[in-house]
């Protein structure tokens, strides 16, 4: 029936022109953008804030400091809102060494996120 | 000459800051991706090809459909605690913390499982409840090869601007993979028993025909969508997404000369009837289905770890 045939091609042409067409709201593939302190660098005595900042929201699942001495207590987290700058503090000052941040969150688009900086502390 | 060390830093560095939960990860991607476009391709192959008499069981499509949308489906769920887990630092209590399941959920990641999951089912029961190749059931089992092909434009880089453009490349691009994948399963069986005689040489003959357009799409919506992402072409050998999708190149460059292998001489050896014709093609096609793979395992690399 050549009717039945056209509908085999045309309904899944159709269904997928429909989904194309009504994407939803801008989507963004977030990247970071920097980080405080900055990646790699030296600071002279404890920073007071350790920061990180996007190109688009992401929603931040983890966020986690470690030391010479292991996992450092921060005195805020990450509220998995979509945001575009995360700062917190460290718990207590920070002694000389090197320092991995590390952070995994999900972008807009659905991708999942992760990267990890250091910075050393003399 | 041996190539420059610090070409390769970018993915050196990124290969070390992988982890072995994340290496699960990958692993799932390319088995979804392996189960997910055989089951499609399975269906574009028994529109194309499915009238030729004799050969519907010989190459094996009613099992081989409903078998990979079923494991497709398995998987594409356990990629949603894998992912959760991830985000929440790799552990197993995270894969499951219901907060993190939601989020994973809530937003992209969410369409993607309820779009491909219907395809998946829609394709698994009408191929289990039916195998005409025609009629009511081929329309519905189109209909969920679509969905599968569209729930991959919902994740990801084909998602940014101009989204109509980039999920337009991604889907002609992947409806070639499809194809081209879901040919070799069935290609392999009809070109072993030597009692399939002449319509499983016509079919091979015509696949040849066939694949050839569908291949250069593959290449053209392929290239063309990696130059929109990468913004240029020289970012191929300054990051380590460029450097994997060399590598990721490289292996198709081999795969089409496997192709045109089969094209200009193994076919028509067959079609010859020289002596060892049949078990060359075979271990041709066998060697393809190797090759894509190892696409589709460097594929699940990029899109769980890399960024363009």
């Amino acid at each position: 029936m050549p009717l039945l045939k056209a509908l085999q091609w045309l309904a899944p042409a159709a269904l997928a022109l429909h989904l194309l067409l009504a994407a939803p709201l801008l989507l963004a593939h977030a990247q970071p953008e920097g980080s405080l302190p900055a990646h790699g660098s030296t600071v002279s005595g404890s920073p007071n804030r350790i920061a990180v900042w996007f190109d688009h929201p992401m929603r931040l699942t983890l966020f986690e400091v470690s030391g010479p001495r292991g996992v450092v207590p921060l005195t805020q987290g990450p509220g998995r809102d979509a945001l575009t700058r995360f700062e917190t503090s460290p718990a207590a000052p920070l002694g000389p060494g090197r320092y991995t941040v590390r952070w995994r969150g999900l972008a807009a688009d659905g991708h999942v996120m992760a990267d990890e900086i250091y910075f050393n502390v003399r | 000459m041996t190539p420059d060390p610090a070409l390769l830093q970018p993915l050196l560095d990124l290969l070390a800051q992988t982890d072995g939960w994340t290496w699960l990860r990958v692993l799932v991607a390319a088995a979804f991706y392996a189960c997910a476009l055989v089951a499609v391709g399975g269906v574009l192959f028994g529109q194309v090809f499915g009238h030729h008499p004799g050969l519907h069981r010989a190459a094996g499509l009613r099992p081989l459909v409903p078998a990979a949308a079923g494991l497709a489906l398995a998987l594409l769920l356990l990629q949603w605690p894998l992912q959760a887990g991830f985000l929440g630092g790799g552990t197993w209590a995270a894969a499951f913390d219901p907060g993190l399941l939601a989020l994973v959920f809530d937003g992209a990641t969410g369409q993607r499982l309820l779009l491909a999951g219907s395809g998946l089912l829609l394709l698994q029961a009408f191929w289990i409840v039916s195998g005409r190749w025609r009629g009511p059931a081929a329309a519905a089992s189109l209909l969920g090869a679509a969905l599968v092909l569209l729930a991959f434009t919902q994740v990801g880089h084909s998602t940014g601007e101009p989204r109509a453009l980039l999920a337009a490349l991604l889907l002609l691009h992947l409806s070639a993979v499809a194809f081209w994948i879901g040919a070799l399963i069935p290609l392999y069986r009809i070109s072993g028993p030597p009692q399939l005689g002449e319509p499983a040489t016509r079919v091979l003959q015509r696949f040849g025909l066939v694949a050839a357009p569908v291949v250069a799409a593959l290449i053209v919506a392929g290239l063309w969508l990696a130059w929109r992402l990468l913004e240029g072409w020289a970012p191929l050998l300054h990051s380590a997404y460029g450097l994997v999708l060399l590598l990721k190149l490289t292996v198709l460059g081999l795969l089409l000369g496997l192709a045109g292998l089969n094209r200009w001489l193994l076919v028509p050896a067959l079609v010859a009837h020289a002596p060892r014709a049949r078990p060359r093609l075979r271990a041709s096609i066998g060697c393809e289905m190797l090759l894509v793979a190892l696409i589709l395992l460097l594929t699940a690399f990029l899109t769980t770890t890399a960024s363009p």
